[in-house]
């Protein structure tokens, strides 16, 4: 029994010098490839570059986390039915592949436009905007060139810039203005018409 | 009405129109207003209210004629609208003679003009050579 138990020792020893050994080759396999990555990499790399390089690495990496997580959490969602799903290392391509291009104007639109868009439009009443944009527009272009001033540097700026930061288009905007200028010279014209008969019948009575 | 209260009236209604031509300046209406079109327009003003006057003094007769109203007032009222016809047909005059001026001002040498328009004239007629075969 004695010489059963040393017999085992000593096999347990060989084995544990045999794991020590494949690991010690495990790990210099790896500081090896880890060398080959860095003498891959691009030696002109400026600092900034070899960070933006490391950055665009780790999320890749993330990227492709997050598609293990997601696929697991579907499996998940079906009921366990399936078996687990090895993502192998090419499916980084098709998430790149399957990326959805917008088509639309909104949603070409940046990010950071639309949520301010989105917090800010509910608090603003948009006709009551685009009205006050007209009448700052047409007051701009008033004969009182203090009031004119005022109107086109100070207010009717303003406006302008508030309605485009609200999200309503230039095109939008000049249509506006055309919509003023033809109103307002129609009224000019009429104006002009009254102004003219009063004076030819102060002609007449006179 | 006085003759200062005249000038006070046309000159205020002097500066309204010039605001209002300053006004459809800026709204990018340049040039539109010249002396000729107000004149034309002063013209067609003067014209529609001749006509009102016509049909108020048609008004007045069928009243006389028909309705038998206060004859006396009718006729003062008659009257004052056959001067003021009158009147508005000489400011009508007046007004053509201007636009007729400002016209001339425009065409320049009358004479030039006149031998222009006679030269394009006979360039119109049809060449007899056209039916000659030679």
């Amino acid at each position: 029994m004695s010489n059963g138990s040393f017999n085992l020792s000593t096999e347990v020893n060989v084995n544990l010098d045999k794991f020590y050994a494949q690991r010690n080759t495990r790990q210099n396999n790896q500081e090896a490839k880890q060398q080959e990555n860095i003498v891959k990499q691009d030696p002109s790399l400026s600092g900034v570059q070899w960070a933006n390089a490391q950055a665009a690495s780790q999320t890749q990496a993330s990227n492709q986390a997050d598609i293990k997580q997601k696929q697991t959490s579907t499996m998940h969602q079906e009921g366990n039915s399936r078996p687990p799903h090895i993502v192998s290392s090419d499916y980084e391509d098709a998430a790149v592949l399957s990326t959805q291009v917008a088509t639309k104007k909104e949603s070409i639109k940046p990010a950071e436009q639309r949520d301010s868009n989105n917090i800010l439009a509910p608090h603003f009443n948009m006709e009551s905007l685009k009205s006050s944009f007209k009448e700052s527009f047409k007051k701009s272009k008033s004969h009182n060139l203090l009031v004119a001033r005022f109107m086109s540097q100070c207010k009717f700026s303003s406006v302008k810039a508030l309605i485009s930061l609200l999200g309503v288009s230039a095109e939008e905007q000049i249509e506006m203005q055309n919509e003023v200028r033809k109103e307002a010279l129609a009224e000019i014209d009429a104006k002009l018409k009254d102004c003219l008969r009063t004076e030819v019948m102060i002609q007449i009575t006179g | 009405m006085s003759t200062k209260k005249k000038k006070a009236e046309l000159k205020i209604l002097e500066e309204i129109k010039n605001q209002l031509l300053l006004q459809s300046e800026r709204f990018g209406r340049t040039g539109f207003y010249t002396p000729l079109k107000l004149e034309e327009m002063r013209l067609e003003e003067c014209k529609k209210i001749i006509g009102e006057f016509y049909s108020e003094k048609a008004n007045l007769e069928y009243e006389l004629q028909m309705l038998d109203s206060d004859s006396r007032e009718s006729i003062i009222k008659l009257e004052r609208l056959e001067n003021y016809t009158k009147r508005a047909e000489g400011v009508a005059r007046k007004h053509d003679r201007v636009i007729k001026r400002l016209l001339g001002k425009l065409v320049g040498d009358k004479e030039k003009t006149k031998k222009a328009v006679n030269y394009i004239e006979k360039r119109k007629g049809i060449s007899v050579l056209l039916g000659d075969k030679n």
